[in-house]
């Protein structure tokens, strides 16, 4: 696990110490397989050349190499992928063909740039951006090689795949802001590292956007004028299918239900998916049954939409944003203008219908009666009113459109909805009245880009195939909280301290630089889409993250129970439990920032990112703190991953950089010694030893109080022989003895070494230099295969795929050739 | 209200005895239903209510006040209560019976029989369907057409009763029947939302304001978004309203640039087309072909009656037909009323009422206000009244 040793709060933690003996456990078992010996000394040194082939594209491998390292996979426990990174095909390939198809790497050029979807009040936008490489000009990188006379700089190209898929939206009556955000992001040419697109638009003369909503036929002109791109129109209809099957589909976590304030996440069975009812309520309404990908029919709507709400909204209440009109209605009373059944019944219920005091007899219907005027009304009130109006509405005639055709689930999408507490209780209320309880309610959390989505993928349907294919990973990046001003002023005596803190977070943002000039993806700031955005739970900026299209998360396959398999082992759906976490990242907040600041130089430049990462991460705290599901559900491994998303979002590649490269030398300078003394054990000795390093390191990697101590006392090698000897077996997973029968053999058993391994390292330092690459060793002396496993991004002292070849390689120098 | 002053009219001249009165104390309007013997008949009133001779002829009427106009009403009944007989009670349905029922005790010493609101807009429904010729009639593209009730085959059907909010009813027979669904969105939200947006005095001047309005103003055309384009694929027209009021979200216009007109007319064929497809969406699930709307909302006005019928048109592709009743406002008070002896009284007057027109039924009325009557298009019917 991440070291956090900087932070000794954190301490040991035991549950995260047995998830990873859990992803040991496979490694071992794996282990079993037959396989006859392979010479084993020298080779090693020989395989560095290998090494960078296999990174490449690891095409090149043969029986005399010795060491796999990994190509795209990562481990993300400390992340918010909520699985091994790691691809089921792409192990399985390599085990038979030693092609690692793992990278998939001609998938991400299929995928084109831009989508529009240009409605009657917003225009949608989906773009994506792929990752950028990583970034070449780490000094120390090229001292390692230079030191290793490692000349060839093949690793550069090491293609860190997938990518992200942006959301933006900007109110149609300022098409030209939109377009400005375009011109600015070069969206248009089909982005920087997109080769395939450019290959049919050599130019930007006739590039061609692919678009839908009735705004594609509408600004058609707008856009050649401008831009000097094609509109190409998709069918409306098509579009929001597609986007909804696609979310579905591919996205864990999207679907929700929302019921008397409760958000509960819905697990949505792929083949169990259809028919269902997709509601989409922009400013009009649009209901579709789906049937299938591409199977569907519009078989109602209603002009009663957002487009409603929010124009009698602004003609009643003088509201400047349909966010605005939304805020004031959490505070109304419906009551003051609805007429309700008990204002007709002299406060008692019509039982005998099923109509309680408080039902809404005449929306508005109080208005009537009373002498007073539009400027005797309370505008919260009137908000509220017209909301539960509309909402109830759609509801009602969603539900009886669902019965209509037998349908039991119903999906709300579109703008109208933007995470609204209340409008999603009003909707989830009125159809379980109506249905009474047999239908239910259901909201995507990519609600407002059903269409833009849809559009995107009709680019080229294969490319769309295997993008389902993958997994694609919700990060909370690219609508920055901090990019959004607020407007508009409150009631001060409204404000919440949390408000505050948040406001504070997103008022005072240093401009920051956009990434260098040809890059997209990491860092590189988007304008903001809406002046209007929050980060209060009804607004819709932040409902919505970064889709990051990962190349193939697969649950490993061969753990004990892969599906028993959750990489967030503390669940903060517990609000004690969120809080204490809360507090312990932003106590840590300040250190990170120095260490990051640090590792980027420490540059007015990453100062100022520095403070504008901490705003932004700050905000996100508060956001969760307030709406813990406000990104999805939330887990310990998500709040982790965010802050490394953050991080790399400002820029700072690798904030740990610097310690990571100094607990490496560390532990570098004295492997020759530990491998000297295991050399001098006995075989069986030794492998036992090896096996409690490996615990052992990981143990002392997260550092209690008192390992710290002795961190700065003793020399790292004291330290890593302390805590291997206080691990006492038996271990929480202890299949040591079978792995040692196997391995040495018993009695007239012979030794029987596995013809590969598969080694999850974890953090830098001694875990891995210490713990894991002797190990290695270890096991290729009994011939057998290995493969080092490693994140692909960093996350705090994380070892990343990227750092292990020039490790391996530092270590080979010192490998004492026994 | 004027009935007031046409009661004191007749009183003077030719006095209308008053035997029988029900009410329908609704969230805006209280309906009246009464009847009044014909001059010619000089029974004793007092035994009335309890005595229907054999062959009593006589008067419906039909009035109405404002609900926020209650002490007109009780004004009303307190001036003609002595014709009620001793014991005084009086059949009363909607919320109101029970809202008020304190106030008819105190101010006129009468307690309200409380009837249950469906139950009476059924039987009223049923009545009319079955008693009055020319009751129901279509109203399509400003053409009305009177619908010809086979009695033997008038259910099921869905009553859709649009007063202040609205009751989707699905009725089976007489006293078989079930709410099936309703809206909030009805007459109360017109002419609610109407007094707010538009300062019009009454519902009667917004809804003629509407007459003159273009709601092209407000609403946003699916051509506004398509750029003056049908959106053909799914059979909609450049000028089907795809968000109403969806315009005024993108010009800076305030309220008070629109003209009352166009708000009017935007709002009403908001609420009408709404009620329409929800009425409609309720008969196809139920498999019902006929719908039949009352209530006091569509005031026998001609734009309301046109959207509600283009709307359940549209949404049944033709299939579905929207029906109006003339006596659109007073089925719970008709409901109410026919509920005193139902068994000796209800199935006669089903069968041998006779509807007469209501310009002959004006004519007995010398002060008889002919604006008034546009509004309320059915004072009065002429009924005979057997007993069994």
């Amino acid at each position: 696990m991440a070291s956090l040793k900087e932070d000794p709060i954190l301490g040991i933690d035991g549950i995260t110490i047995k998830e990873e003996f859990e992803i040991a456990k496979p490694v071992i078992d794996k282990l079993r397989e037959d396989r006859p010996a392979l010479e084993t000394e020298g080779t090693v040194i020989k395989g560095e050349s290998v090494i960078d082939k296999v990174i490449e594209e690891g095409s090149g491998g043969q029986g005399e190499r010795d060491m796999v390292p990994p190509t795209c996979t990562s481990i993300h426990r400390s992340g918010s992928r909520p699985q091994l990174d790691l691809s089921k095909a792409a192990i399985e390939g390599n085990f038979e063909e030693r092609d690692p198809t793992i990278l998939l790497p001609n998938q991400s050029d299929d995928i084109s740039h831009l989508a529009l979807d240009i409605g009657g009040s917003l225009i949608k936008l989906v773009y994506f951006s792929r990752h950028q490489d990583r970034p070449t000009n780490d000094k120390r990188k090229k001292t390692v090689k230079e030191r290793l006379g490692l000349s060839n700089g093949n690793r550069r190209s090491y293609p860190i795949l997938g990518g992200r898929l942006h959301f933006v939206k900007f109110e149609t009556s300022k098409i030209n802001e939109c377009l400005d955000f375009i011109s600015s992001k070069q969206l248009h040419c089909g982005g920087v590292d997109s080769h395939s697109w450019h290959s049919d638009t050599s130019s930007n003369g006739n590039a061609v956007i692919k678009a839908t909503g009735g705004g594609a036929y509408k600004y058609a002109d707008l856009l050649k004028e401008r831009l000097g791109v094609s509109l190409d129109k998709e069918d409306e209809m098509d579009c929001l299918v597609a986007g909804a099957n696609f979310l579905l589909k591919a996205i864990r976590h999207e679907a929700f239900t929302h019921m008397e304030g409760q958000k509960e996440f819905v697990q949505i069975d792929q083949n169990d998916m259809f028919p269902y009812l997709l509601v989409n309520i922009g400013s009009g309404v649009s209901m579709i049954k789906v049937d299938g990908d591409g199977k569907f029919e519009r078989v109602s709507g209603t002009n009663v939409g957002g487009g409603t709400y929010w124009g009698l909204g602004r003609l009643l209440t003088k509201c400047k944003s349909f966010d605005e009109l939304l805020e004031l209605s959490q505070r109304g009373d419906n009551g003051t203008i609805d007429m309700l059944v008990g204002d007709i019944y002299g406060g008692m219920d019509y039982n005998k219908i099923g109509l309680s005091a408080s039902t809404i007899a005449s929306s508005f219907g109080k208005a009537i009666s009373e002498k007073k005027e539009l400027t005797n009304y309370r505008p919260e009130d009137i908000s509220l009113s017209l909301l539960r109006m509309i909402s109830y509405n759609i509801g009602q005639i969603s539900y009886l459109n669902a019965l209509r055709f037998g349908l039991k689930r119903i999906f709300f999408g579109g703008f109208f909805i933007r995470g609204h507490a209340y409008t999603m209780d009003a909707i989830s209320f009125a159809v379980h009245f109506w249905s009474k309880g047999e239908a239910q309610a259901m909201f995507l959390r990519h609600e407002g880009f059903l269409g833009a989505l849809g559009a995107f993928m009709s680019y080229e349907k294969h490319g769309l195939d295997d993008l389902m294919v993958h997994q694609l990973v919700e990060s909370y990046l690219g609508l920055h909280p901090v990019k959004r001003k607020r407007k508009r002023k409150r009631k001060r005596k409204r404000i919440s301290w949390m408000e505050k803190f948040v406001q504070k977070g997103t008022e005072i943002t240093a401009p920051v630089p956009m990434a260098s000039s040809g890059t997209t993806g990491l860092g590189g700031f988007e304008v903001p889409s809406s002046k209007g955005g929050t980060l209060r739970s009804d607004a819709s900026a932040l409902n919505v993250g970064v889709l990051h299209l990962v190349p193939t998360l697969e649950v490993f396959p061969q753990l004990a129970d892969p599906k028993m398999y959750e990489p967030n082992t503390i669940d903060l759906a517990d609000h004690s439990e969120l809080e204490y976490w809360f507090t312990v990242l932003s106590d840590h907040l300040p250190d990170l920032v120095d260490k990051a600041v640090a590792s980027e130089g420490g540059t007015d430049d990453s100062k100022r990112r520095g403070d504008a990462f901490a705003r932004a991460f700050s905000a996100h705290l508060a956001r969760l703190m307030e709406e813990p599901a406000a990104y999805g559900k939330l887990g310990l491994a998500n709040l982790l991953e965010l802050r490394e998303e953050c991080l790399r979002e400002f820029q700072f590649v690798d904030a740990y950089r610097s310690i990571k490269q100094r607990e490496n030398e560390a532990s570098l300078a004295v492997l020759p010694d530990l491998l000297v003394e295991l050399d001098s054990m006995t075989e069986e000795t030794r492998l036992l030893t090896l096996i409690e390093g490996v615990l052992a390191a990981n143990i002392f990697d997260w550092g209690s109080r008192a390992c710290v101590e002795l961190y700065h006392k003793g020399t790292i090698i004291e330290i890593y022989r302390m805590s291997r000897n206080k691990m006492q077996r038996p271990w929480r997973v202890d299949d040591f003895d079978a792995f040692k029968e196997r391995m040495l053999g018993s009695g007239d058993k012979k030794p029987c070494p596995h013809k590969r391994a598969l080694l999850f390292v974890d953090n830098s330092g001694a875990d891995v230099i210490l713990g894991m690459l002797p190990l290695a060793r270890e096991l290729l002396r009994h011939g057998t295969e290995v493969v080092l496993v490693a994140n692909s991004l960093p996350a705090l002292n994380d070892v990343t795929a990227m750092e292990l070849p020039d490790i391996v390689a530092e270590a080979a120098k010192v490998w004492p050739r026994a | 209200m004027d009935c007031l002053r046409e009661i004191e009219t007749d009183g003077n001249s030719n006095p209308i005895q008053i035997s029988r009165l029900a009410l329908d104390i609704g969230g805006s309007l209280i309906k009246l239903v009464y009847f009044s013997r014909d001059s010619g008949d000089h029974e004793d009133p007092l035994n009335d209510s309890v005595r229907i001779s054999n062959g009593v002829n006589g008067r419906l009427h039909f009035a109405k006040f404002e609900t926020t106009n209650i002490n007109d009403c009780l004004q009303f009944i307190s001036a003609n209560k002595l014709f009620f007989g001793v014991t005084i009670h009086l059949k009363a349905t909607g919320g109101g019976a029970y809202k008020f029922s304190d106030l008819f005790k105190e101010k006129l010493g009468i307690s309200l029989e409380k009837e249950d609101e469906m139950d009476c807009l059924v039987t009223g429904a049923n009545f009319l369907l079955k008693a009055v010729n020319h009751e129901a009639f279509t109203y399509l593209n400003g053409q009305k057409e009177f619908v010809q009730i086979d009695h033997n085959d008038l259910y099921p059907y869905l009553l859709v009763n649009i007063g202040s909010g609205v009751s989707m009813i699905k009725v089976d027979g007489d006293g078989k029947f079930e709410r099936v669904s309703g809206t909030s969105v009805g007459g109360g939200t017109f002419w609610g939302l109407g007094k707010l947006l538009t300062k019009c005095q009454s519902f009667d001047e917004l809804l003629e304001l509407s007459q003159r309005g273009n709601n092209r103003v407000l609403d946003m055309l699916v051509g506004d978004i398509y750029g003056g384009m049908d959106y053909s694929k799914i059979g909609l027209s450049s000028t089907a309203i795809a968000s109403s009021f969806g315009r005024a979200i993108s010009n800076s216009n305030e309220l008070h640039d629109y003209k009352p007109e166009d708000v009017s007319r935007s709002l009403l064929r908001m609420i009408s087309n709404n009620i329409g497809q929800i009425s409609y969406l309720n008969a196809l699930q139920f498999g019902l072909k006929r719908i039949f709307f009352g209530g006091f909302f569509t005031r026998g006005h001609s734009y309301t009656m046109d959207t509600i019928s283009v709307a359940v048109h549209f949404w049944s592709k033709g299939e579905a037909k929207a029906m109006f009743l003339r006596h659109e406002g007073f089925l719970g008070a008709l409901g109410a009323f026919m509920s005193y002896e139902r068994h000796s009284l209800g199935d006669l007057m089903v069968n041998q009422s006779v509807q007469i027109p209501v310009d002959a039924s004006s004519s007995t009325d010398t002060n008889y206000n002919p604006l008034e009557r546009d509004l309320n298009e059915t004072e009065s019917m002429q009924c005979s009244v057997y007993q069994a």
